[in-house]
């Protein structure tokens, strides 16, 4: 039973750098690369939850740019509204998927082109006292396989054709 | 039976065979994902200018499809997201045929978004791509002919400001009329799929 914990423990340890239960789904994360002279970008991640409370994303940092936020998109009357959120929760036992035309981390001012398979270091802190450090590659597509990006047409049910 | 009787059968029969013909070749628009216009409407009095700083007038529009995406270069997320859903239509559609349609990026942001920045722009997506912006009033013009709507924020002084679009996609006839808006979130294949079938139905008029 001892060894089946510290098997476990090993495991856990290799997926993630996780304690208290978050953990980064790192194949999810992708930073969009950069058109030249292109000033903002966005990362996007799934953040996983295997508390059972609620954790709250609270701040975000990334070695490309002074100024990072948290944001999000509204639907407002069909026009789609980028706003600055002060978290975004990561419900118990659940996952927060940060995602085009959803949740993002937005950099704003960038020096420099971000180019397909640079890395950016990007720090995460929680409001249970955690922070959560990762290398996040760069990308001009989204990481899954199919081009279709999302299939839920949950959060657009505003929209009629 | 007489001579003239057969005649009006088989001319009868030849009406009814191209009739019917035509009607299994058209195609059935109730599988579109996009909205199509029924009685598209000619764009009029466009006087933008392209990304080579030349006047794109309505005349770019003509004997060719067009998919136009009304943005700014600013914007993280939907204007790139689009582009790349765009590039990977164009692909698809390249696929088809040597003359996929034409996709231009109007920019609703003229005070940023100059032509020589709108050129390395969308470059960036497809060497295909056009980008062309305009007058504040004549932006309008076109925005509104196209079902596009965005909003400027009245104070611009910080230069980060955000602009709130539809972030629609509006597909051109070669009539240079507007056939066909698609609400995001678009995907390459939704586009390509309601591409052909609005090939099929407009030259099966
Ligand atoms: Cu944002």
């Amino acid at each position: 039973m001892k060894l089946f914990f510290a098997l476990t423990l090993l495991l856990f340890g290799s997926l993630t750098s996780a304690s208290e239960g978050i953990m980064i789904s790192e194949e999810s994360a992708w930073a969009r690369a950069t058109p030249p002279g292109s000033k903002t970008t966005a990362i996007y991640l799934t953040v996983m939850n295997h508390s059972g409370a609620d954790i709250s994303l609270t701040a975000a940092t990334a070695n490309i740019s002074e100024r990072v936020e948290l944001h999000t998109h509204i639907n407002n009357d069909g026009m789609m509204k980028m706003q600055q959120v002060v978290s975004i929760v990561v419900p118990a036992g659940g996952q927060a998927q940060l995602k085009p035309h959803g949740d993002h981390i937005m950099v704003f001012n960038l020096q420099d082109q971000l180019k397909q398979g640079e890395l950016v270091s990007v720090e995460l802190t929680f409001d249970n006292g955690q922070t959560q450090n990762l290398q996040v590659p760069v990308r001009k597509e989204p990481p899954s396989a199919n081009n279709t990006m999302d299939h839920d047409g949950t959060e657009h049910s505003g929209m009629k054709h | 039976m007489n001579k003239p009787t057969l005649i009006l059968i088989a001319v009868i029969a030849l009406v009814a065979g191209v009739f019917f013909g035509l009607r299994q070749n058209a195609p059935d628009l109730s599988e579109l994902t996009g909205f199509s216009f029924p009685e598209p409407a000619l764009l009029r009095d466009v006087k933008l200018i392209d990304h080579n700083n030349e006047p794109l007038t309505e005349s770019h529009f003509q004997d060719k499809w067009t998919f136009i995406y009304v943005g700014y270069t600013f914007c993280p997320d939907y204007c790139p997201m689009t582009l790349t859903t765009l590039n990977q239509t164009h692909a698809l559609l390249t696929e088809d045929s040597d003359t996929p349609p034409a996709t231009l990026l109007v920019s609703v942001d003229p005070e940023r978004d100059t032509p020589e920045h709108l050129k390395e722009y969308v470059k960036f997506f497809n060497d295909d791509f056009t980008g062309a912006t305009g007058s504040p009033d004549e932006i309008r013009k076109f925005a509104d002919q196209v079902s596009a709507v965005y909003a400027l924020p009245d104070d611009r002084s910080d230069p980060n400001y955000l602009v709130d679009h539809s972030s629609t996609v509006i597909l051109i006839n070669p009539d240079a009329a507007v056939q066909a808006v698609f609400t995001p979130p678009q995907t390459a294949d939704t586009l390509a799929k309601d591409f052909r079938l609005l090939v099929a139905h407009y030259q099966s008029r």
